[in-house]
């Protein structure tokens, strides 16, 4: 179970105790070196670090488990674009109990068609976009995002441009809300 | 004990932590529920991440239907915006888990961390219209669209803008809109 929410941890560890699984609490990813598990219960709400890269660290860390992302952040749909957990849990609608035992049972969970749509709209950020999104979500200005990604700001611009159209957003603030919500932070921060 | 949250999986799992130490639970997914199970439960522990609605009208909305003691929680509460109105009794942080909730309902809220008083401190100069400019600023309308919700002119939403920009040290309107967020506000009716 990996979240950096400790009550939710110690929360989500008394259920999943009571139904009779053994738990082991990980805040961060660092902790994850050399542990092994069945199945990882990810938390995506409360990360400090990139969603994206975070669930890629728990694929690498613990090889062979089943991961089971949760959290508000799951609907937006950006985290799973680099590694597809076995089970995504959608806390507006499957966020119960059942839900989660179902998930540890390896039962295949429904996604929303939100979700399903969400994802597509995803698939097609490329890389670059998605590094602009990064930045973009601590508030980063065009000028200062070029510097950060050795790029012009025109090319910056065109990429924000671009991914309003896609998600259908007005302005650089709804984007980068947008990408704070979905999860998304630089990579080399602290 | 009145549990609330809109993350159903964490209520289940605060429920079973809460009765494990002995306590009866009740729970509840919003404030407006309460009004309508009446209990003599003397303490509510309210979850200020997970929901649709501002976290200081949350509190508010606690405080109406119900007088006992309130325990809020959250990475919310860690920039301090929530103290305008209805304080709640204790505020408890997400970095620290079951001890400090139990600690807190046993009314040994644990200390204020000093980045909290600081945030706390400034939200304190924080000016109820700048605050709907902020409520507006968290889900990214420009500043024409928000003159026009809150009946002023655009250059009066510039000034409010600026001088919130001056107070959090921040640099461009996208950092405060992120703030905003972060920090639980958002529009009347969200």
């Amino acid at each position: 179970m990996l979240c950096e929410h400790e009550l939710l941890r110690d929360a989500l560890a008394s259920m999943v105790k009571r139904a009779g699984f053994h738990t082991v609490d990980i805040a961060t990813t660092q902790q994850l070196r050399g542990k092994r598990a069945e199945s990882a219960l990810i938390d995506l709400d409360h990360a400090t670090v990139d969603v994206t890269s975070l669930l890629c660290q728990v694929g690498e860390h613990l090889d062979g488990a089943y991961v089971i992302a949760l959290g508000t952040a799951v609907r937006l749909g950006a985290a799973t674009v680099d590694s597809t957990p076995g089970a995504e849990l959608e806390t507006q609608r499957n966020g119960g109990e059942r839900a989660v035992l179902d998930a540890l049972a390896h039962r295949p969970v429904t996604r929303s068609p939100e979700l399903r749509r969400n994802h597509r709209l995803w698939a097609q950020v490329t890389r670059r976009q998605r590094d602009t999104l990064r930045w973009l979500a601590v508030g980063l200005d065009n000028a200062a995002i070029a510097s950060r990604m050795q790029v012009g700001e025109r090319a910056v611009k065109a990429h924000v441009s671009a991914l309003l159209a896609l998600f259908g957003l007005h302005n650089r603030t709804e984007l980068a809300l947008y990408a704070s919500q979905a999860g998304l932070l630089p990579l080399d921060a602290p | 004990m009145i549990l609330v949250s809109e993350h159903e999986l964490f209520r289940a799992g605060l429920a079973q932590m809460m009765r494990n130490a002995g306590y009866n639970v009740v729970m509840a997914s919003t404030p407006g529920q309460l009004k309508r199970s009446p209990s003599d439960a003397d303490t509510i522990v309210l979850d200020v991440d997970h929901t649709n609605g501002d976290v200081t009208s949350l509190l508010k909305q606690t405080e109406q239907v119900h007088d006992g003691y309130v325990i809020a929680f959250g990475s919310a509460l860690r920039l301090g915006a929530a103290i305008d109105g209805a304080p709640a009794s204790a505020e408890i942080e997400p970095r620290s888990g079951e001890r400090a909730l139990l600690a807190a309902v046993a009314h040994r809220p644990p200390a204020q961390s000093s980045e909290l008083k600081k945030m706390h401190a400034l939200w304190a100069q924080v000016t109820p219209r700048q605050r709907d400019v902020l409520r507006w600023l968290s889900i990214g309308l420009d500043n024409t669209t928000i003159g026009r919700r809150l009946r002023i002119g655009e250059r009066a939403v510039k000034a409010h803008v600026t001088s919130l920009l001056t107070l959090f040290s921040l640099s461009n309107r996208t950092e405060l809109a992120l703030l905003a967020q972060h920090a639980g506000l958002r529009p009347p009716g969200a």
